[in-house]
């Protein structure tokens, strides 16, 4: 849908840095350094607590006298928190490893974990490019995107993102950690080290699964997280002439999302009421009219195709949201008369976003009519594209065209009309003073406005909004209906607002596992310790094997059994894997999902929030 | 119908520059609520109408920054008529437009002071702009 970068595209990158299959980068290695692991890994956990600290920043404090009751998702991002804490302090080098002479090539898992650590680094700088921090430290936010990054759809599917990302650095590292292998160079102490961050990785991500069994991740969130594009102007596209159906599309929603991101700049900038020009208030009302009746216009083309394919509900769909650009179109219509009574204090410059609006008309215009070089102040318009010049697949782009443009509409709206009310409020909007009657003794041609016609502009601005906003939403469930790339936007606009999204059945597959029968989670593909040992001597007899991973379940249990009965605040975190056997057990344990199996490990000290540490 | 001809009329009677303004204000008035008017979706009129509002109204503001525009209308009546609708048809506005674009363009030739040159240069480039709209051609 869109030429920037998105979140997603990170997000690839780091699991597939991860991936040993991922990056085949052609260098032999002679081995694996466990120092080296334990350094990429505390890297990656430094990433993650940036994250995991985004999560909770806004959470309130957690003291000893104080223990707020927290949503399942906000309880899980302050354990994953408190976990990746956990997980540092056992990365942290104790005796500083003197640095070597010479360049040597660090481990393949060393740089498995580097990789996904810069991907990770990239994709929350890229988050952040949605807000700013004030004078005061307060984040705000710097464009439409920065609600729905912190709406709690969103908020779980990272948290999913990160736990995942636990999930698999741990499950790499231990095997490192309790490796025979003389491959693997390491003492004693770094095993340790590194196999009890990774059961804390294990525990963090046991956290997230509890959170979403309690509570699940949409599909809607994660596909949202992974559509977040970097907060920067999209590129422009130049109308030339005569552009295939598919191009027009590209253009006009390229266009739609460059309106979005300037009107964004311009309310932003609301206060500074110097910038708003009548030129542009004008430019931006009329050129708003002629989309939205060009998107009536499209509506209703796309309407007509959808019954003539034999899709009933979706025809039905469109004339209703045709007929409500059509009455988003009259308000504008009256927005863009009461513009014209109007005058502001600065001179007639024209704002950018009102130089793409009126692109923006034009590319809607070339869809909407059958004229290639149709253009708005060209005479006549002519007549509208005949529905069979679009071609079934062509639709969803179509139908994703119009709603852009209508989310556009009313980003535009909502924008010109907090400018409006600050350029009211500094006295800067204005009326010509004939306009005003004869007991208005002013010996200027221009006077402030009077407070009701500043009212009534405001009031045809926030019409505008309300009809554009319906039209929007109408398309958001055809978007969703017909799977069009807009479908973000609905999704977007749902997490915003704490409706129910279009598909609230549907589950994160990443958190699909099957179900015992007795209700506790079925054990992973991972072979537990007799299991390993059966492998490793070769033996291939599935009765053995299934043998032996029923053992390994039972000795879980058994372990768990006796853990949860124990007090957890009376032993040290590190005593149950203090031999390479029982770490084994322990990890297998953490790594079945069994959400009891955290006891085996101390439970993490709430006594105050971490502090804030350095950037990475 | 009357009230466009004596404005067409009085734009042609060189009663000097102030009332020349006073009538182009006036006029522009009378186009912005005749185009208005016409602003109807069902035709394909509908964006050019849109936008030759916008140059009505441009216009108008343009001739409010001439000097020599009297502070007060000469003609009070003009501001109810606009106020009324004007019931104008599309050839008398075309015909409006092409008037003021021509007396606002020789105005602006021959005023002797720089603002009230400019103004009346921006309102004649608004006059015309509302004619190519409405016809495609230039007055």
């Amino acid at each position: 849908m869109t030429s920037r970068a998105t979140f997603g595209d990170f997000l690839r990158l780091a699991h597939r840095g991860l991936d040993p299959g991922g990056h085949p980068d052609g260098t032999a290695t002679a081995g694996e350094n466990l120092e080296e692991i334990i350094r990429a890994l505390a890297r990656l956990v430094t990433v993650m607590r940036c994250y995991t600290r985004d999560l909770t920043a806004t959470l309130p404090e957690i003291t000893p006298r104080a223990q707020p009751v927290l949503s399942p998702c906000a309880d899980a991002c302050t354990q994953a928190h408190e976990a990746l804490a956990t997980v540092a302090r056992f990365l942290a080098l104790r005796d500083p490893v003197p640095r070597p002479t010479a360049i040597t090539q660090p481990s393949a898992q060393a740089r498995r974990l580097e990789r996904a650590a810069a991907s990770l680094r990239m994709g929350r700088d890229l988050l952040h490019t949605h807000f700013s921090v004030d004078t005061e430290g307060v984040r705000r936010p710097r464009s439409e995107w920065a609600p729905a990054i912190t709406s709690e759809p969103v908020t779980r599917a990272l948290l999913t993102e990160i736990a995942r990302i636990a999930r698999q650095a741990a499950d790499q590292c231990s095997a490192l950690a309790l490796s025979q292998s003389a491959n693997v160079a390491g003492d004693g102490q770094a095993r340790r080290r590194l196999n009890a961050a990774c059961q804390w990785l294990w525990m963090l991500e046991a956290s997230a699964r509890a959170a979403h069994q309690r509570a699940p991740t949409s599909s809607g969130g994660t596909e949202l997280l992974s559509a977040i594009p970097v907060n920067t102007l999209p590129p422009r596209c130049v109308v030339r002439g005569g552009e295939p159906v598919t191009v027009l599309c590209e253009g006009a929603i390229s266009s739609a999302e460059r309106v979005r991101h300037l009107a964004w700049m311009a309310a932003d900038r609301a206060a500074a009421s110097q910038n708003l020009t009548v030129a542009s208030l004008r430019q931006v009302a009329e050129h708003s009219t002629v989309t939205s009746h060009n998107c009536a216009s499209l509506l209703g083309i796309l309407a007509a195709c959808m019954a003539q394919a034999g899709h009933a509900e979706a025809s039905s769909r469109l004339t209703t949201a045709a007929e409500e650009a059509s009455q988003a179109r009259d308000t504008w219509l009256r927005a863009a008369r009461e513009v014209t009574r109007i005058r502001t204090a600065t001179p007639d410059l024209v704002s950018p976003a009102a130089i793409e609006a009126a692109e923006l008309t034009l590319w809607t215009g070339r869809l909407a009519y059958a004229d290639p070089d149709w253009s708005p102040s060209h005479g006549p318009a002519g007549a509208l594209r005949p529905p069979e010049t679009l071609a079934m697949e062509d639709l969803p782009q179509v139908i994703a065209v119009a709603h852009h443009a209508c989310e556009t509409l009313t980003s535009l709206a909502c924008a010109e009309h907090d400018q409006v009310r600050a350029a009211a409020i500094a006295g800067r909007i204005l009326v010509p003073t004939r306009s005003l009657p004869d007991d208005y003794d002013i010996p200027y041609p221009f006077a402030r406005a009077p407070r009701e016609r500043v009212v009534s502009l405001l009031k045809s601005y926030a019409e505008s909004a309300r009809a554009s906003r319906r039209t929007a939403d109408t398309l958001g469930g055809v978007a969703a209906m017909a799977h069009t790339p807009s479908r973000t936007l609905a999704l977007a606009r749902s997490a915003v607002t704490g409706q129910a999204e279009h598909h609230p059945d549907v589950t994160d597959p990443a958190w699909q596992q099957p179900a015992e029968a007795d209700g506790q989670v079925a054990a992973t593909a991972m072979p537990g310790p007799v299991q390993t040992i059966l492998l490793d001597l070769g033996v291939n007899d599935v009765a053995l094997l299934t043998r032996s991973a029923e053992l390994d379940r039972e000795a879980e249990r058994l372990i768990i059994d006796a853990v949860t009965a124990a007090d957890p605040h009376k032993r040290p975190a590190r005593e149950l894997s203090r031999s390479t056997g029982t770490a084994a057990l322990v990890n297998h344990a953490l790594q079945s999902g069994d959400p009891r199996a955290v006891t085996l490990l101390r439970p993490p000290v709430r006594a105050q929030r971490e502090p804030p540490e350095r950037e990475p | 119908m009357s009230h466009v001809i004596s404005v067409r009329d009085r734009l042609h009677g060189g009663d000097g520059l102030p009332a020349l303004l006073d009538t182009a204000y006036a006029a522009f008035g009378l186009l912005l609520s005749a185009i208005e008017e016409h602003e109807d979706p069902a035709t394909g009129m509908f964006a050019p109408f849109v936008f030759a509002a916008t140059q009505a109204a441009n216009g108008r503001d343009a001739i409010l920054f001439a000097p020599s525009l009297p502070a007060r209308p000469l003609r009070p009546a003009d501001a109810i008529v606009n106020r009324r609708g004007s019931g104008i048809d599309v050839p008398d506005i075309v015909a409006l437009s092409r008037v003021l674009c021509q007396v606002l363009a020789q105005a602006a030739g021959a005023a002797p002071g720089r603002d009230d040159r400019l103004a009346c240069l921006h309102a004649a480039q608004s006059a015309a702009a509302i004619h190519r709209l409405l016809t495609g051609t230039d007055p």
